[in-house]
C-alpha cells in the first residue's frame, strides 16, 4: 500500500477537511503548558488510536484520556486550557487558539509577527481571567484591540476593528414596523458600509470633515461601490442590448421587448448607481417601436413602463417630451433589432407625441387602485418650439392637473442652446447621457461661522472646504475608476470611457451664511451681491478642476437632506449663532437649502425666482426651485399659466410645485 | 389714505377663477364668526404704494384680488382698488355682503373684473346671528346680492360652510334662493379652505383633529 492509504484524515469544526498530523496533538499540549516529551508521547498514542475523519473534538478527548493514563495533573491542565470555546464568525464553536489571533493581526494590521504575538498572549491572559465557558469573535476582537490600543498601535487597530452595529440599534432596524425585510437588509448593510468607507476608504481629513459636518458627503455608505445617478441614454441599449455579468438582453425588436428593456436597464443599474437614474427623451427613443399601434395598445405600453418602474423600489426620473424636439429630429434612429438605416427620430414625431400623451394620460390616472405612483418622477420640458403642435396644451394640462393633485412632476426650460439631460446641462455638442460619481455639499453657514465676520477669512475658508471637497471626488473618481477597471460596475463598465463624467460641489445654507456673515438674507439687496460673489468664487474653483469629458461642477443635490443634518451639527457647535440663522420648525433646526430664498421672505414669487434663477445658471449637476402652493386644491389651469411665464420670463432651469397646505 | 392689511401672497390658484394671481388680505371685518380669532398682526401702507407694491410682484401672474374677511370696511379699499384697476391686470374684490354701499361704488366705477362674495350663513336672520353676532347682516347680504344681480364681471358666490352650523345641509334651500334671485351658480368652501380665515386655536384644533367634516361641494 502507498504512503497516501496510510493517511487519516480529520474534520475540523469548520467543516474542512485536512490530513492528521501528529504535531498538531503535540502543539495542543504544549500550548497547555504540558512538556515537550510528554506531549510527543501523547501524540503518537493519540495517533495510533484515532479512526479515519475524526472530528478535532474527538481528538481532544482522545488525547485528554491519554493524558488522563499517563499523567493526570497534566490532563487537568490540558482541560483547563481547552475548556475555552470560541463561537466563530464562520457560526463554528471551536477550542480557543492563541495562534489564530497571531496570523489575523499579521494579515490584517501588518504588525511584526513578534509584536502581534505579545498582544495576542495579553489578550489570552485577559480572557482567561474572566473564566468564560464560550467567548465571541467579536469579544477576541474588542480585548485584542484594547491590547493594540495600550501599546499605541492606533492605525493597526482601525485596521483590526470590526464593523457593524450595536444590538440596540438592530433591535430597532429590525423591530420597527415601518421597514420591510428588505429595507431591514440594505439598511443594515448601509450602516457596515459606512463605517467601513469612514474608517477605510477616507483619509481621515474627509473623514472627519463629514463627521464634524464641514462637509456632506451624499450616500456615503456606497463610496467605495458605486456611483451616484446616472441619465442612460437609452440609445446604446436599444442598439445593442444590455450586456453583463448577470443580465442579457438582446436588443428589442417590438415595443414590448423595448419597454422591458428600459425596465431592465433600471433594475440593472441599481448595483451602479446610488441615488437616483434618469431615462431622458424615452418617448422619442422608443417611438421607432411603436409604429403601427394603436392608440389603446401605446396606453397599454405607457401604461405598463409606468407600472413596471414603479415596483423596482428605486428612485427613477421620466422625462417626456412633446414630440421630438428640434435638435433630435435629424438624429439617427436606433429601429426594431437593433437597426440603424438613416432614419431619423424625426419621422417619428407623431408616435413621439401620441406616447408623450399616453404616458401623461397613464400617470394622471394612477396605479390600478388607482393611487398616485410614488416613482417613477415624471418630468416635462416647456419648449417654445413645441406651442404650434397640436395636443401640447393637452398633454401639459394632464402634467399640471396630476401636479395640483401632489405629483411631484419636474418641468425644466432649458436656456439657449444648453442641452439638458436629467437635470444635468451639458454642452450642445455632448450625447444625452451622463453620469454623477458623487457629490460633496459644503456646509456655507459653519464658514460663516468661523470667519468672525471677515470676508478674507470667509473666502478663505471657503476656498478650503471646496478643496477638500474636490479631494474627496477626486479619490471616488479613483474608486470608481478601479472598480470600472475590474468590470464591477454593470452599466458603467462598458460605457465608462465615453459617457460624460460629472463630479458634484453642492452648498447648503447660503442665505444663513449671509444672515451670520451681513446680517441679512439673500433677497436683501446688500446680501445678494455678496452671494454673487460667494458662487462665483466656488464655480470658478470647481470648473477649473476636471477636463471636457469629465467635469467638476456645481449642484444644488437635496438627497438625504444636508440642510437637515448640517444645521443640526452646527446647532450644537455654534448654538448662540445658528440660532438667529438657522429656521426652527416644530424643535427641529434646518437651514435653507442651496440658495434658495427663505421661504419666509416675504417677496413677490418672481423676484423670488429671478435670485434663484441666477444661481441655476451656474449649477450645471442641476439646480430646482420649489414653488409652494398653499392652497387645499390647486386648479391646474392657473399652474399651466404659470409654468408658461416661468419658462418665458425667468431664467430658472427646473422647477417643481409642492403642495404645503396649512403654512 | 392708509390700507390695513394682513398678508400678501403672491400666488394662488384659486383667488381669480383660471388665472394665477397675487392676493392682499385686507383687515377689518364687522362680524365676530365664532370659529374666527379675528387677530393677527395688521400692518398698514399708503393705498398707492401698496398697489405699486402688488403690480410689481405680479410679474409671473395675471390677475390682483384684494380680499381678507370684508376689505370694503375700509374705504381706503376704493383707493387701494382704483390705484391697481386699468394697469393691464384683472382685478377682484371679496365681500362679505355687509358694506353694499363701497361695492356700489366699485362697480359704479367698473373698478373691478371680477367680485366674490362669502355667504357666511343660510339667509336667515337667526342663523347669520349664530354664525356671525350679526343676524341684521342679512338685510345688508340681498342688498349686495340684488347689486351683484346685475353686474357683468365674473361674479361667484360662495357659501363659506362652518359646522357644525352652517352645514351642506343648508345649500339646496340656499340654492334656490339665488336662482329665484337670478344667480346660475353657488360654490361652497369650508372656512378652513377658504384661506383667509384667522382661526382661534380652538376651532384649530377642532380641524385638525378631524372634528369638522365635510365634503367641499
Amino acid at each position: 500500500m502507498g504512503e497516501a492509504a496510510n493517511r487519516v484524515h480529520i474534520v475540523k469544526a469548520s467543516g474542512e477537511i485536512e490530513v492528521f498530523n501528529p504535531n498538531m496533538v503535540t502543539s495542543d499540549c504544549q500550548d497547555a503548558g504540558i512538556d515537550f516529551w510528554t506531549a510527543v508521547e501523547v501524540a503518537q498514542e493519540v495517533s495510533k488510536r484515532i479512526k479515519d475523519g475524526a472530528s478535532t473534538r474527538e481528538i481532544q478527548q482522545e488525547t485528554l484520556r491519554v493524558l488522563y493514563a499517563m499523567n493526570p495533573e497534566a490532563a487537568e491542565r490540558y482541560k483547563r486550557y481547552h475548556s475555552m470555546y470560541v463561537r466563530t464568525s464562520r457560526n463554528t464553536i471551536e477550542a480557543f487558539d492563541r495562534k489564530k489571533i497571531v496570523e489575523s493581526l499579521i494579515l490584517e494590521t501588518s504588525l511584526p509577527r513578534e509584536i502581534a504575538e505579545n498582544i495576542a498572549r495579553e489578550a489570552e491572559a485577559e480572557l482567561r481571567r474572566l473564566k468564560l465557558e464560550f467567548i465571541s469573535a467579536p469579544l477576541i476582537r474588542e480585548v485584542v484591540n484594547v491590547k493594540l490600543l495600550e501599546h499605541g498601535f492606533e492605525e493597526a487597530r482601525a485596521s483590526y476593528t470590526r464593523l457593524g452595529m450595536p444590538v440596540y440599534d438592530a433591535s430597532l432596524l429590525v423591530e420597527g414596523a415601518s421597514r420591510d425585510a428588505e429595507e431591514v437588509h440594505r439598511a443594515m448593510a448601509a450602516n457596515v458600509l459606512k463605517e467601513f468607507v469612514l474608517l477605510k476608504v477616507l483619509p481621515l481629513s474627509l473623514a472627519d470633515a463629514h463627521m464634524k459636518g464641514d462637509l456632506h458627503i451624499h450616500a456615503i455608505e456606497a463610496f467605495a461601490t458605486k456611483a451616484s445617478s446616472c441619465v442612460h441614454d437609452l440609445r446604446y441599449y436599444l442598439l445593442s442590448g444590455i450586456r453583463g455579468r448577470k443580465a442579457a438582453v438582446p436588443p428589442p425588436g417590438d415595443a414590448l421587448d423595448a419597454l422591458l428593456l428600459a425596465v431592465n436597464l433600471l433594475r440593472y443599474g441599481m448595483g451602479s448607481f446610488s441615488t437616483s437614474q434618469c431615462l431622458d427623451y424615452v418617448n422619442v427613443f422608443l417611438a421607432p417601436y411603436l409604429r403601427g399601434l394603436s392608440d389603446a395598445e401605446m396606453s397599454r405600453i405607457a401604461r405598463l413602463l409606468l407600472r413596471q418602474i414603479s415596483q423596482l423600489g428605486a428612485s427613477c426620473d421620466l422625462w417626456v417630451e412633446y414630440g421630438v424636439p428640434r435638435f433630435m429630429s435629424s438624429m439617427e434612429a436606433v429601429l426594431p433589432g437593433g437597426e440603424m438605416d438613416g432614419t431619423t427620430y424625426g419621422e417619428f414625431e407623431e408616435e413621439a407625441s401620441s406616447f408623450a400623451l399616453a404616458i401623461a394620460r397613464a400617470y394622471a390616472s394612477g396605479d390600478h387602485l388607482g393611487m398616485p405612483f410614488s416613482s417613477p418622477r415624471l418630468c416635462f420640458r416647456l419648449r417654445d418650439e413645441h406651442w404650434d403642435r397640436h395636443g401640447y396644451s393637452t398633454f401639459l394640462q394632464l402634467a399640471h392637473q396630476a401636479a395640483a393633485a401632489g405629483a411631484e412632476h419636474l418641468f425644466a426650460s432649458p436656456r439657449g442652446n444648453e442641452l439638458q439631460a436629467g437635470t444635468y446641462t451639458l454642452p450642445a455638442d455632448t450625447a444625452v447621457g451622463a453620469a454623477m460619481l458623487q457629490v460633496v455639499t459644503v456646509n456655507l453657514p459653519r464658514i460663516a461661522y468661523q470667519s468672525g465676520g471677515s470676508d478674507r477669512r470667509l473666502f478663505e475658508l471657503l476656498e478650503d472646504r471646496v478643496r477638500l471637497a474636490l479631494e474627496a471626488l477626486m479619490l471616488k473618481k479613483e474608486v470608481i475608476e478601479r472598480r470600472v477597471a475590474a468590470k464591477v460596475l454593470p452599466l458603467l463598465d462598458d460605457s465608462y470611457a465615453s459617457t460624460p463624467i460629472l463630479l458634484g460641489v453642492g452648498y447648503v445654507g447660503l442665505n444663513e451664511m449671509l444672515m451670520a456673515h451681513l446680517g441679512a438674507e439673500l433677497h436683501r439687496e446688500e446680501a445678494l451681491g455678496f452671494a454673487r460673489r460667494v458662487l462665483r468664487q466656488m464655480y470658478s474653483l470647481v470648473t477649473q478642476e476636471g477636463e471636457a469629458s469629465r467635469r467638476f461642477v456645481l449642484v444644488q443635490q437635496l438627497d438625504e437632506n444636508p440642510h437637515r443634518r448640517l444645521a443640526r451639527l452646527d446647532h450644537g457647535i455654534f448654538a448662540h449663532r445658528v440660532a438667529v440663522s438657522a429656521e426652527r420648525r416644530g424643535g427641529e433646526v434646518r437651514y435653507t437649502p442651496a440658495s434658495w430664498v427663505s421661504e419666509d421672505a416675504e417677496l413677490p414669487l418672481a423676484k423670488r425666482l429671478e435670485i434663484e434663477g441666477e444661481f441655476h445658471r451656474l449649477c450645471h449637476g442641476g439646480a430646482v426651485s420649489v414653488i409652494p402652493l398653499r392652497e387645499q386644491v390647486p386648479d391646474p389651469v392657473p399652474l399651466l399659466k404659470l409654468s408658461r411665464r416661468i419658462a418665458a420670463d425667468t431664467q430658472l432651469r427646473f422647477w417643481k410645485y409642492i403642495r404645503e397646505v396649512g403654512r | 389714505m392708509k390700507v390695513r392689511y394682513r398678508r400678501i401672497d403672491y400666488l394662488s390658484t384659486r383667488a381669480f377663477p383660471g388665472q394665477p394671481s397675487s392676493v392682499v388680505y385686507l383687515s377689518g371685518c364687522p362680524f365676530s364668526c365664532f370659529y374666527c380669532s379675528g387677530g393677527g398682526e395688521v400692518r398698514d401702507a399708503e393705498a398707492g404704494q401698496l398697489a405699486e407694491r402688488l403690480i410689481q410682484g405680479a410679474e409671473l401672474v395675471d390677475a390682483l384680488v384684494v380680499g381678507g374677511c370684508e376689505p370694503l370696511v375700509q374705504e381706503s379699499a376704493i383707493e387701494l382698488l382704483t390705484s391697481l384697476a386699468g394697469r393691464g391686470m384683472k382685478l377682484k374684490v371679496c365681500t362679505s355682503g355687509f358694506v353694499p354701499e363701497l361695492l356700489e361704488r366699485t362697480i359704479e366705477l367698473n373698478l373691478v373684473d371680477a367680485v366674490e362674495l362669502y355667504l357666511r350663513a343660510p339667509l336667515d336672520t337667526e342663523m347669520y346671528a349664530r354664525v356671525t353676532g350679526r343676524g341684521e347682516a342679512v338685510d345688508r347680504v340681498f342688498h349686495t346680492l340684488n347689486l351683484l344681480s346685475s353686474f357683468d364681471g365674473v361674479l361667484q358666490v360662495s357659501a363659506l360652510l362652518a359646522p357644525p352650523i352652517f352645514t351642506q345641509e343648508y345649500l339646496p334651500e340656499l340654492s334656490q334662493v339665488l336662482r329665484r334671485m337670478g344667480f346660475d351658480r353657488l360654490d361652497a368652501v369650508h372656512w378652513w379652505d377658504a384661506g383667509h380665515i384667522p382661526a382661534t386655536s380652538e376651532s384649530r384644533e377642532m380641524v385638525r383633529t378631524g372634528g369638522y367634516q365635510g365634503e367641499v361641494v
